[in-house]
């Protein structure tokens, strides 16, 4: 399983540094949250991550490669990336839009066969949405689209998932099985997920490490139970965040 | 329901065949059937075989390929543009060709000149937007798409210009050419040619489009490269414009519609819609044409119109039907 790697990342907007120096091994078998206030940089990260845009300094490493030398279908078939939104031009069916997560696993001239339509719908029963195959995507809620498009990282079946904001849109019952699933998928397959929360008590209880990004060039990384805590939270938001613990387990509010 | 690929493509096999076979029989003479194969198989010194070999069959040709080539382009286009409005000459390709080919109009070349000044406007349109719009690198579809249209008003003023400076008598050509005509049918090869070229070169593309409409992120984080399928695209798309334009002038209406008409009718997978564009606005075309040649006899009108006649009211019932179905 390949691991992904940034050593000594620099990240900026215009003339604004978004992060300064960060190193980290995300391995696999964790789940990371990037945490941080708007305007920060979580998401430009996130697509730096993916290989999507380069960094101003610094290397990302995609196991034994430079991830922006790896030509894009092998890499998007060891990294996928879950969109904070969704633009469909001609908007089609669920089906279609899941069916494009095979789109790096196809040649030229192939088109999708039986295994690619059962892995369509495990992953629409996964996120709930067992039977919409042929629903119009016009037709959806925006938290149904949310979950088609969390399908469509599940039929990719990227060995690294980088999601921005994945419970967007979602009630709390599917915010909840969507973690839930993430979770088991890192555990039990061996898998690493990165994921961009404004939660911190979902990151607290679902992921195991978490990068905080300040906005200002500072950044953050560690376990979290180092780092999502009351200090650095309370800095990282610029409110007070006071931790309380109730039947044994830690919830974190802002005061 | 979900498209049956065998049963649509033999529908859209009877509707070419069909309409090649109009194309063929219908004119100042009428010809059944059985006179027509007679005339392809037969005697070609008998009248019948000479109108039709000599005459019909290579007007319907050129029509074929041209309202292929636009609705081929248009569906390119519109994934390129990331806008359903666009069609084939929103980035000013056909502007420039017009403005080329009136000039030559009003210099009192003809043949082979005109259609070479038409490739050349066509050609220049296309390499001034590409280059506005990609300088420092950055090319979003929008930026390429305001370019493109301010560019295409740019040549309609010069159109204009043009048009009222010309004396009469050129101005009916004139007029003919940018409403789109296929008078001129004297080189039908080149036409099916480019047609097949570009066709087969889009082909590969297509599945790399149904994501594209996924939006760009998506897409890309999917393993397409952007960059270099924008680049394809925006080629593709204009030589299939500008081969378009040089053989039959601005006929409106196939690239824009054509598209739209097959999505309405379920054909969204761009690999059956490229192919499915392809049959479907060349026999468009060919009805287009054949009408216009024959509603008014001997007086001919420009295929232009009879393509809009035909395809809006077409479009507009599939819109409202489909419209309810949603």
């Amino acid at each position: 399983m390949s691991t992904l790697a940034i050593h000594n990342l620099q990240l900026g907007v215009r003339d604004r540094t978004l992060c300064d120096d960060l190193s980290v091994l995300f391995n696999a078998g964790e789940a990371w949250a990037i945490l941080g206030p708007n305007g920060s940089g979580k998401t430009t990260l996130l697509h730096t991550l993916a290989g999507l845009c380069h960094p101003i300094a610094g290397k990302i490493r995609l196991g034994e490669h430079d991830i922006f030398n790896l030509p894009p279908r092998q890499r998007a078939r060891l990294l996928g990336l879950l969109p904070q939104e969704h633009t469909d031009v001609f908007p089609g069916t669920v089906a279609e839009a899941v069916l494009a997560g095979r789109h790096p696993y196809k040649g030229l001239w192939q088109w999708e066969n039986e295994g690619d339509y059962r892995a369509m719908q495990t992953a629409l029963r996964q996120v709930d949405l067992e039977g919409l195959e042929q629903r119009r995507l016009t037709s959806l809620s925006g938290g149904e689209r949310q979950r088609v498009a969390i399908a469509t990282l599940l039929v990719q079946a990227p060995p690294i998932m980088l999601l921005d904001e994945p419970t967007n849109h979602l009630d709390p019952k599917h915010q909840l099985l969507l973690l839930r699933h993430l979770q088991v998928l890192v555990q039990t397959q061996g898998r690493g997920a990165i994921m961009v929360l404004h939660d911190f008590n979902l990151a607290a209880r679902f992921c195991t490490h978490a990068i905080l990004l300040y906005g200002d060039g500072r950044c953050l990384a560690g376990s979290v139970s180092e780092v999502v805590q009351e200090e650095p939270l309370s800095q990282l938001y610029d409110c007070q965040i006071q931790r309380l613990e109730l039947d044994g387990r830690v919830i974190f509010y802002g005061a | 329901m979900p498209l049956r690929p065998y049963a649509f493509f033999s529908l859209l096999g009877l509707l070419t065949i069909l309409s090649l076979g109009l194309a063929l029989s219908l004119g100042s003479v009428g010809l059944t059937p059985s006179d027509l194969l007679k005339a392809i198989e037969g005697d070609s010194n008998t009248l019948a075989s000479q109108i039709v070999l000599d005459l019909r069959l290579p007007r319907a040709v050129n029509g074929f390929a041209v309202g292929g080539l636009l609705a081929l382009a248009g569906a390119l286009m519109q994934v390129l543009l990331r806008n359903p409005l666009a069609d084939p000459y929103i980035l000013g390709v056909s502007g420039g060709a017009a403005v080329f080919t009136l000039l030559a109009i009003l210099l009192g070349l003809s043949g082979i000149a005109l259609h070479l000044s038409a490739f050349g406007g066509a050609l220049l349109a296309m390499i001034l937007v590409f280059g506005l719009a990609q300088r420092r690198g950055n090319w979003s579809p929008a930026k390429l798409l305001l370019t493109g249209v301010v560019m295409t008003s740019g040549w309609g003023a010069l159109t204009g210009f043009i048009l009222s400076i010309s004396p009469e008598r050129a101005l009916h050509g004139m007029l003919f050419w940018l409403m789109g005509d296929l008078a001129d049918s004297s080189r039908p090869s080149l036409g099916v040619t480019v047609l097949f070229i570009t066709l087969l070169g889009s082909l590969p593309l297509a599945r790399a489009l149904n994501i594209l409409s996924f939006g760009e992120l998506q897409a890309a984080s999917l393993g397409v490269n952007i960059a270099r399928l924008r680049i394809l695209l925006y080629l593709l798309a204009s030589l299939m414009t500008a081969m378009a334009v040089t053989l039959a002038g601005s006929v409106g209406f196939v690239g824009l519609v054509v598209p739209h008409l097959l999505r309405l009718l379920g054909c969204r997978d761009h690999r059956l819609l490229l192919p499915a564009s392809v049959l479907m606005g060349g026999s468009l075309l060919v009805i287009a044409d054949t009408l216009a040649r024959t509603l008014l006899a001997p007086s001919q009108l420009p295929v232009g119109i009879l393509s809009a006649l035909i395809g809006v009211p077409i479009f507009l019932y599939l819109l409202q039907r489909n419209e309810v179905r949603v």
